[in-house]
C-alpha cells in the first residue's frame, strides 16, 4: 500500500508544485511503480474533469433589485462618513488627542504640586533652632537662607 | 458628471477610477457587468442561492469601501472575487462552529472511496456535452464537504497555489494538499461512471 506522503508528492507533481529535482525523482517513481501510476492517473482524471469548467450561475434577482441593497448600504456608509467629518469629536486625531492632552495636563499638575521646596528642610530646621548665645557678645552674624548657611564673626579682642 | 447611459460604453479602468472618485453610477455599471461572476463564485462555495446573493452583495459593498486599496495589480473582477471568497470562507467557518462536522469530514482520510481506482482515460469528456458535464460536476461538488469543495474551487477554478490556499483557509500547506487529494479522489469516484455512460 502506498504511503500517503508519496500520494501527495504525486499530486504536487501533477500540479507543478515541485522543484526540478523533486520532479525528476517522482518521474522515476512513476516509471518504476505501477501503483504510483494508478494514483497519478486518478489525479489527472479528476483534474481533466474539473478543467471542463464550472456551471454558469446567474443572480436570481433583477439588476435593479440586486443593486438596490448595495446602493442603500453605500448611501448609509457615505452619510456616516459625512456625519463623522462634521462632528469634531469623531475625528480620529481628536478622539485620541483629547484624552492624551488631558492625561498630560494631570501629570503636569501632579508634578508641580509635588515639586521639592527650594530650602532643604533638614538644614533649615537645624539653623532655625540655633540659639544665639553670643547676642550679648561683641559679635556680628550673617545668615543666608538661599545658601543655607550662617556665618558668625566674634570679636575676641575684648577678652 | 457622465450621463448614466454613457457608462455602458466606458472602459473598466475608467469606471473604476470614476467609482474611486465617488461616482456611484460608475460603480453600478461595474456591478452590472460582473455580478453574475461574483454571485457564481459565492454560490459554488455556499451552495445556497439566498446566502450566495447576500455574500455577493456584501462583497460589492466592501469593494466600494476598499476601492482606494485597489491598485490594478490584478483585474477588478479578480480583486472582487478574492473579497467574496474571503467573505464566504468567514461565513462557512461561522457555520462550521455552529454544527457538527459533516460525515465526509469525519471520514476525510478514506474519502469514502476505494483505494484503487481503475486507470481512466485522461480526457473522458470529449463526447459529452459540456453543459451536461458541468451540471454533473456541479452536483458532485455539491456532495463534498465544504473544506474539500473549497480547496478544489480555489485550486482548479481560481488557480491558486497551495501556499495561497493555505493562507486563505487558515491551515497548513500539508492540510491543503491532503484535502485536495481526497477531494479529487471523491470527485473521481462520484464521476467514475462517466466513461461507461459515454460508451453506451
Amino acid at each position: 500500500m502506498m504511503h500517503h506522503a508519496t500520494e501527495l508528492e504525486l499530486q504536487a507533481y501533477a500540479d507543478n508544485e515541485l522543484s526540478a529535482a523533486e520532479s525528476g525523482r517522482i518521474a522515476q517513481i512513476l516509471k518504476d511503480d505501477p501503483e504510483a501510476l494508478v494514483v497519478f492517473e486518478e489525479i489527472k482524471f479528476a483534474k481533466s474533469l474539473l478543467a471542463v469548467g464550472e456551471l454558469e450561475a446567474t443572480t436570481p434577482a433583477s439588476r435593479q433589485f440586486y443593486w438596490s441593497k448595495i446602493e442603500r448600504a453605500i448611501a448609509s456608509k457615505n452619510s456616516d462618513i459625512r456625519a463623522n467629518s462634521l462632528n469634531p469629536f469623531k475625528r480620529p486625531w481628536l478622539r485620541f488627542g483629547l484624552p492624551a492632552a488631558a492625561a498630560a495636563l494631570i501629570i503636569l499638575l501632579i508634578a508641580l504640586l509635588n515639586r521639592p521646596s527650594v530650602e532643604p528642610p533638614a538644614v533649615a530646621g537645624y539653623f532655625h533652632e540655633i540659639d544665639a548665645p553670643l547676642a550679648e557678645e561683641d559679635a556680628i552674624s550673617f545668615h543666608s537662607e538661599s545658601a543655607a548657611m550662617t556665618i558668625v564673626w566674634v570679636d575676641s579682642r575684648g577678652y | 458628471m457622465t450621463a448614466r447611459s454613457d457608462y455602458g460604453g466606458m472602459l473598466e479602468e475608467a469606471l473604476v477610477k470614476a467609482a474611486r472618485d465617488g461616482d456611484v453610477d460608475a460603480f453600478e455599471e461595474l456591478v452590472a457587468r460582473h455580478k453574475d461572476k461574483i454571485f457564481a463564485r459565492a454560490y459554488s462555495m455556499m451552495r445556497n442561492e439566498d446566502l450566495a446573493t447576500d455574500m455577493s452583495q456584501e462583497a460589492w459593498i466592501k469593494g466600494w469601501q476598499r476601492l482606494s486599496q485597489f491598485h490594478g495589480d490584478a483585474s477588478f473582477v479578480t480583486w472582487l472575487t478574492r473579497i467574496v471568497i474571503n467573505l464566504c470562507l468567514d461565513e462557512l467557518r461561522k457555520q462550521k462552529r455552529n454544527r457538527a462536522d459533516s460525515i465526509e469530514l469525519l471520514d476525510e482520510k478514506s474519502g469514502g472511496v476505494e483505494r484503487h481506482m481503475p486507470v481512466h482515460d485522461p480526457n473522458p469528456t470529449e463526447r459529452l456535452e459540456r453543459a451536461e458535464l458541468r451540471q454533473r460536476i456541479d452536483r458532485a461538488l455539491g456532495q463534498l464537504s465544504f473544506e474539500h469543495r473549497t480547496v478544489l474551487i480555489l485550486h482548479e477554478f481560481e488557480e491558486m497555489e497551495y501556499k495561497e490556499i493555505a493562507k486563505r483557509m487558515g491551515c497548513s500547506i500539508g492540510t491543503v494538499m491532503s484535502r485536495l487529494f481526497y477531494a479529487r479522489r471523491r470527485i473521481a469516484s462520484l464521476l467514475s461512471g462517466l466513461k461507461r455512460e459515454e460508451l453506451r
